[in-house]
């Protein structure tokens, strides 16, 4: 009988495995695509029918790759961007959230709705007159444009640790507050080091979002060397002068690097999610 | 006594969102307060705004273009996020049955790797994956003997084949939800086992309420993003065929950028924003009593 | 000690004012070897006069950008652009007129007659042509042979393209489209759906700027490319062949991989064959015009001064410097905005480029025509493209079609004018 239930539970088991895997295949399809078209030579791209495992590469694209735009340069650009934002944002989200979620107040609720909303216009509209605000700043020709508005707050953030916080078991606070302990202080030793995990998201999606935006740089940005890698990616493309696509996918691939370290760093906290109720224990 | 208490408590939430609310007037306010007002003028961004009232607000109406971005982007709403929430709420509870496994677990990142993919890359993959001759879909279908649709060049499949291309972002969500169900406290489980309590009961009086949050996050924020959709129709049909996959989003774009129509476009913009504002609203207040948040401040 | 470095700062800070550049922008799509064309001119500008220094802008969504900096206050000193971008933008006023061009030493003479005509706008200069790209029909010679046609002889009216069109075309033994015969534009990203009133000796805009999307020639002219289709089968039939095309720029565009024997194009279309089957034998030649008098559909690129630049004489030196035969003739285009005799006379100055001698033929037996000039023409190309695509997979008749047109582009002229 035993037996027969361990057998059940192991074929289910199984059975998870596999279509989890099956599904992590085909989910990173296009991502082995492009890395396997970034090793082809330029006069097979897409012929058709399609050849997914080929036999013949030239790693010789991301020499050129790198070559074709100040690869680096833009690199560097992006990655000092996404590095601003990311701690600016993190940071100070992690900071108002608390003031959304563990203190009373009147409007609160009323100016979190606003905070959503904030998230419901596309950013084409707010563009131009943001445009002309950073002018009249003078931030036009630097980075500012870029990062220092992560650093008020990302919408975003703020509703996700908010809705986390939430997720906080009163009692720790409680006990804190009687024991007279100040906000500054519960956030700081009690709600951090418990949302790790969440901030560790938090700061992920953050860089993604940051490393992968198209439209701010282009939009922000008035010189060649201060251009990010994504627009550095836009410049394999000529109108009627041919794609270079296999370089561009070398250079694309390249640039997914830093996500991927960023990935196996987020590791710990990616797999083993957010563990409340060991705080408690302990 | 209590009073000073109180207001010392008001002061201290202020201080906490001081920052936000400080950028919120810079880079949020005064943007969307211009945008408003270009929604009543005639701006073609190269002349200054010039005051019509509410013209661009009557012409949207009878923009028949128009109310065919608005039911595109609806569908997408209703069919979209549905789905996409789902498959994502089922594969966490997939990864969150095998949680003792590490090395299973690793797979999760996979599942975030078409976040990798740039934006002028995605229109040749998906040709790769959605030609109707070539393509991988249609020849695996054609396999299985099912009929393989022209789904890019046809009216009526484009929809579905960029909600089918959405399913492959479902990566933040699954994250969010994985982490929620991990969350769940064991002895919660443990305690309704005891009591002999059946797969069906643990999961709508245990798992469900105690992923609530996670659910109205993923729900609010998926609608949203949703609801601009424009970067996948924009790179893959172009809003066709015969605007059949043509969004909001889209029809904002092309009347501020192409067709330089910036006071035409802030005003379908601005319809945007209420229609997203009311029904977040909407949704906030139907699940009130649904959602089991552990810690009120 | 710091009393006397303080002038000597000040000495050295003045001089170094007295011999900073002016910096003139210029802003391109250009990346790649193109871009490297106008990036060593500007290069060569700046090292033969030391009042202004050229930077050049590479951009890869001009549109955006331009619009916005221009809103700022903030426009490039040169934007380069195409002429259907032009038009409404001259039409609204955003760019300056350069009449006073020719004291810079820009020689109009030497341009070809119809580029002059692009850069003009109600009698006004707005521009410098740089370079053009020239439209027609592409054939596979091979698919010919084998087909029993002249490889040689391409159709040359309406009637046998038609013809051919039915003849080249094979279907597999379910029915389906294997080769199709003339593809005019079913691919909705490489289309030119405004092109083909004027094969038809019409036009979409009349003298006065009225929009004339229905007129009788336009909706012959739709008439006869929905006839084609209906020549090719099914709307099923013909979605699920051009459902299989493959990414233009690819191995498996439809020309270049030989699904397609007959194909309207420009003339880059050379490049793209050159990269994945050189081995093709192919022709060009102009898309037959109803009326027997060749002509040939061109997009032309100028570059143009923004109103608002903040360096307009820089901007005109420039412009005067690239308008130089030796200078124009570097663009790495088969065909030159050049009148003939220059082109031979500065034909040294040329960068080697393939095919030349093919297009440069058949541009210099041709009337070149462009876009109409009209301000609301982003919109009407949209509405023309979704018009033209809806009578070739046939969802709706020509008729029906360009009224939706007349009366969306008519509403969009009045929208405009308020």
């Amino acid at each position: 009988m035993v037996v027969k239930v361990k057998v059940k539970l192991l074929t289910k088991k199984f059975l998870t495995v596999t279509i989890l895997v099956l599904l992590a295949l085909i989910f990173a399809f296009p991502f082995y695509w492009m890395v396997v078209t970034s090793l082809q030579p330029l006069k097979d791209f897409m012929r058709f029918p399609p050849v997914l495992f080929p036999k013949h590469f030239v790693p010789e694209n991301y020499i050129k790759a790198v070559k074709y735009i100040p690869f680096f340069k833009y690199f560097m650009n992006s990655v000092r961007i996404s590095i601003m934002v990311t701690i600016g944002a993190t940071v100070t989200s992690s900071f108002v959230a608390y003031g959304f979620s563990k203190i009373k107040w009147p409007g609160r609720d009323i100016l979190f709705m606003i905070t959503l909303a904030t998230l419901m216009i596309p950013f084409v509209v707010l563009m131009i007159p943001l445009y002309i605000e950073f002018k009249s700043f003078g931030w036009l020709g630097s980075f500012k444009p870029l990062w220092i508005p992560a650093w008020f707050g990302s919408a975003w953030s703020i509703f996700f640790l908010r809705q986390f916080y939430l997720t906080i078991p009163s009692e720790l606070t409680d006990s804190a507050k009687v024991d007279g302990a100040s906000h500054l202080h519960i956030w700081f030793r009690i709600i951090l080091p418990l949302a790790k995990p969440a901030l560790s998201v938090v700061a992920l999606f953050n860089f993604i979002w940051t490393w992968q935006d198209f439209l701010r740089p282009l939009i922000f940005l008035n010189d060649e060397n201060m251009y990010t890698i994504t627009l550095g990616l836009a410049s394999f493309q000529q109108r009627h002068g041919g794609v270079e696509w296999n370089l561009m996918m070398a250079a694309a691939t390249l640039a997914t690097i830093p996500i991927l370290i960023l990935f196996i760093f987020m590791n710990k906290y990616l797999i083993e999610g957010i563990h409340i109720t060991s705080g408690l224990k302990g | 006594m209590l009073k000073k208490s109180r207001k010392r408590e008001i002061i201290w939430g202020i201080i906490f969102v001081s920052p936000w609310l400080l950028g919120l007037m810079i880079f949020y306010v005064y943007p969307m307060i211009s945008s408003f007002y270009y929604s009543f003028t005639k701006y073609t961004v190269i002349s200054g705004p010039k005051w019509i009232g509410t013209f661009n607000y009557e012409w949207l109406i009878s923009d028949d273009i128009f109310w065919k971005a608005v039911a595109n982007t609806f569908y997408f709403m209703m069919i979209g996020v549905p789905i996409t929430q789902l498959i994502a709420l089922v594969i966490a509870y997939m990864f969150n049955y095998l949680k003792e496994m590490k090395s299973i677990s690793f797979l999760k990142v996979f599942y975030l790797f078409p976040i990798l993919i740039p934006g002028a890359i995605l229109a040749i993959v998906w040709n790769l994956i959605l030609n109707s001759q070539y393509g991988i879909l249609n020849s695996f279908l054609r396999v299985l003997k099912i009929n393989a649709p022209n789904w890019l060049e046809s009216v009526q499949w484009s929809k579905p084949a960029i909600v089918l291309v959405g399913v492959w972002y479902i990566g933040t969500s699954m994250i969010i939800y994985t982490a929620a169900l991990n969350d769940i406290p064991v002895e919660l489980y443990e305690a309704a086992n005891l009591d002999g309590a059946k797969w069906w009961t643990k999961l709508w009086k245990i798992t469900v309420p105690m992923i609530s949050p996670a659910v109205l996050f993923n729900v609010i924020t998926g609608m949203i993003s949703i609801i601009q959709l424009f970067d996948l129709p924009y790179i893959l049909t172009s809003g066709g065929p015969s605007y059949s996959s043509y969004t909001w989003a889209m029809f904002i774009y092309d009347n501020a950028f192409k067709y330089m129509k910036m006071g035409y476009a802030s005003a379908a913009a601005w319809l945007l924003f209420l229609v997203t504002l009311g029904l977040t609203l909407m949704i906030f207040t139907l699940s009130r009593n649904k959602i089991y948040y552990g810690g009120e401040g | 000690m710091s009393r006397k470095l303080f002038p000597v700062l000040l000495i050295l800070f003045l001089f170094s004012m007295a011999f900073s550049r002016t910096v003139v922008t210029f802003m391109t799509q250009w990346t790649g070897p193109e871009y490297q064309v106008i990036a060593s001119m500007a290069e060569k500008f700046n090292s033969i006069q030391d009042e202004y220094e050229v930077k050049i802008l590479s951009v890869s969504n001009i549109a955006e950008k331009f619009l916005t900096s221009l809103a700022a206050g903030n426009p490039p000193d040169i934007l380069h652009a195409n002429d259907q971008y032009v038009a409404p933008l001259v039409a609204m006023g955003a760019i300056e007129p350069i009449n006073d061009i020719e004291k810079y030493g820009v020689n109009l003479d030497e341009y070809r007659k119809e580029a002059l005509e692009a850069i003009k706008y109600k009698g006004d200069l707005y521009g410098v042509p740089i370079k053009l790209d020239i439209f027609g029909i592409f054939w596979n010679k091979d698919l010919f042979k084998k087909a029993g046609l002249d490889p040689d002889n391409p159709p040359t009216s309406l009637n046998e393209l038609m013809e051919y069109a039915k003849k080249l075309t094979e279907y597999d033994q379910n029915g389906d489209i294997k080769t199709l015969g003339f593809d005019p534009g079913y691919n909705d990203k490489w289309t030119w759906p405004h092109v083909w009133p004027y094969y038809f000796g019409g036009s979409l805009i009349d003298k006065d700027g009225k929009i004339t999307a229905n007129a009788p020639e336009c909706v012959e002219a739709y008439k006869w490319f929905q006839k084609l289709s209906e020549l090719y089968g099914t709307k099923d039939m013909l979605e699920k062949f051009v459902g299989g095309y493959g990414p233009y720029w690819s191995a498996s565009n439809q020309f270049v991989s030989e699904r397609v024997v007959i194909t309207f194009s420009g003339d880059w279309l050379a490049k793209i064959i050159d990269l994945y089957n050189p081995e093709m034998n192919w022709g060009f030649a102009p898309f037959p015009s109803k009326d027997e008098k060749p002509r040939a559909y061109t997009e032309i690129d100028i570059a143009v001064i923004p109103k608002g630049a903040k360096h307009v004489d820089g901007a005109k030196k420039f412009l005067a410097f690239v308008s130089k035969p030796e200078n124009t003739l570097k663009f790495l285009v088969p065909v030159s905005v050049l009148k003939e005799d220059y082109v031979n006379k500065y034909r040294d100055a040329m960068i080697s480029f393939p095919h030349r001698d093919l297009f440069q033929k058949i541009a210099g037996g041709v009337r070149l025509f462009f876009a109409p000039a009209t301000p609301v023409w982003q919109e009407y190309l949209t509405h023309l493209t979704t018009a033209f695509l809806d009578v070739l997979f046939l969802r709706t008749t020509p008729i029906d079609a360009l009224n939706d047109v007349q009366k969306k582009v008519s509403k969009a002229l009045k929208m405009m004018s308020m």
